[in-house]
């Protein structure tokens, strides 16, 4: 009994730990990256929803 | 909701640095969270301030903490329509994010139940006060904080917001003496009467500038942190911008006898 609950002990840390780093750093990649054209875009977006809300 | 449309601002800014922008950013997101608190009644923190050299990734935060707040603000009043963003123009510059956000922020202010008011301002020229006297710590035997000017009855939005553009000139002069890159302000023609949104606007671009001057020195003390005032004037906000211009102006005296004050060597002095 204790090997299983050893086993499922290592196979959750596993599914835990192993690819949340990988995820991370793919984001922090892709947002260093960000200039500010694709700022102005945000900000357009912005003022879209403004005018929505503002109807 | 059957608001108006946004007004026009009263000035353009040139040659913008993404610091400037995330002070707008700021302003933004601060009038976002308060539209977002009248509806759902939650408020949020301001994001963190970066560590070091703003850069265009800590500017897109903020205006995504915004649009977050303005999207829970649609979602509770039933509308379902969602914005397409528009195609990625690689020649726009901080400059043309600084503009499209005043914009934004007029806007946002019109939606807004209680709009920015001359205590929110009040705020802003209080930061910048606490800035500029740690500013002029630097100097021995300068005055840090200017005696308060005497309180003038009956002054407007309007005359705030001309005696924070000289401010704004003053610390671009600064600036200049200094060796240091700052945004230019021309004025531009509008017919809209100046409202304390715009006066806000302004004052949060002096204190972007300052906030600038002041990370570059290494062993400056944090300003001190501010609070809402409670119900102010705009006379009260323009008697307190009386104060930051007399600094500003014993600052630039200053500056000008000590060009290198930002250097290592000259911090001794």
């Amino acid at each position: 009994m204790p090997t299983i609950y050893l086993i499922i002990a290592l196979l959750l840390a596993r599914s835990m730990t192993l690819p949340a780093p990988a995820v991370a750093q793919d984001k922090d990649n892709s947002q260093a990256q960000l200039a500010p054209p694709d700022v102005f875009v945000l900000v357009g977006v912005v003022r879209g929803e403004l005018e929505l809300i503002s109807l | 909701m059957g608001k108006s449309a946004n007004a026009l601002e009263h000035v353009r800014v040139g040659q913008v640095a993404p610091r400037e922008a995330y002070f707008q950013e700021l302003a933004l997101f601060r009038k976002a969270n308060r539209l977002c608190y009248e509806h759902t009644r939650t408020g949020v923190p301001d994001p963190e301030p970066p560590l070091g050299q703003i850069r265009p990734v800590d500017v897109y935060a903020v205006v995504d903490a915004a649009l977050s707040r303005i999207r829970s603000v649609k979602e509770i009043i039933g509308i379902p329509e969602t914005v397409e963003p528009q195609p990625r123009d690689a020649s726009k510059t901080p400059t043309d994010v600084f503009s499209s956000t005043m914009l934004a922020n007029q806007q946002l202010n019109l939606l807004l139940d209680q709009q920015f008011a001359p205590s929110d301002v009040f705020e802003q020229v209080t930061l910048a006060v606490g800035l500029t006297s740690q500013l002029l710590a630097r100097f021995p035997g300068a005055t840090r904080i200017a005696p308060t000017p005497a309180y003038e009855r009956g002054r407007r939005p309007a005359d705030v917001y001309e005696r924070l553009v000289r401010c704004f000139q003053r610390v671009r002069s600064i600036a200049t003496v200094s060796q240091l890159d700052m945004g230019t302000l021309t004025r531009v023609h509008s017919d809209d009467p100046v409202t304390p949104s715009y006066v806000y606007n302004m004052a949060t671009l002096v204190v972007s500038e300052l906030t600038f001057v002041h990370a570059l020195i290494p062993d400056a003390s944090a300003p001190v942190g501010t609070y809402y005032p409670g119900r102010k004037l705009p006379s009260h906000v323009y008697q307190r911008v009386g104060i930051l211009e007399a600094q500003l102006a014993e600052l630039e005296k200053h500056v000008r006898e000590h060009p290198g004050w930002l250097a290592p060597q000259e911090r001794a002095r």
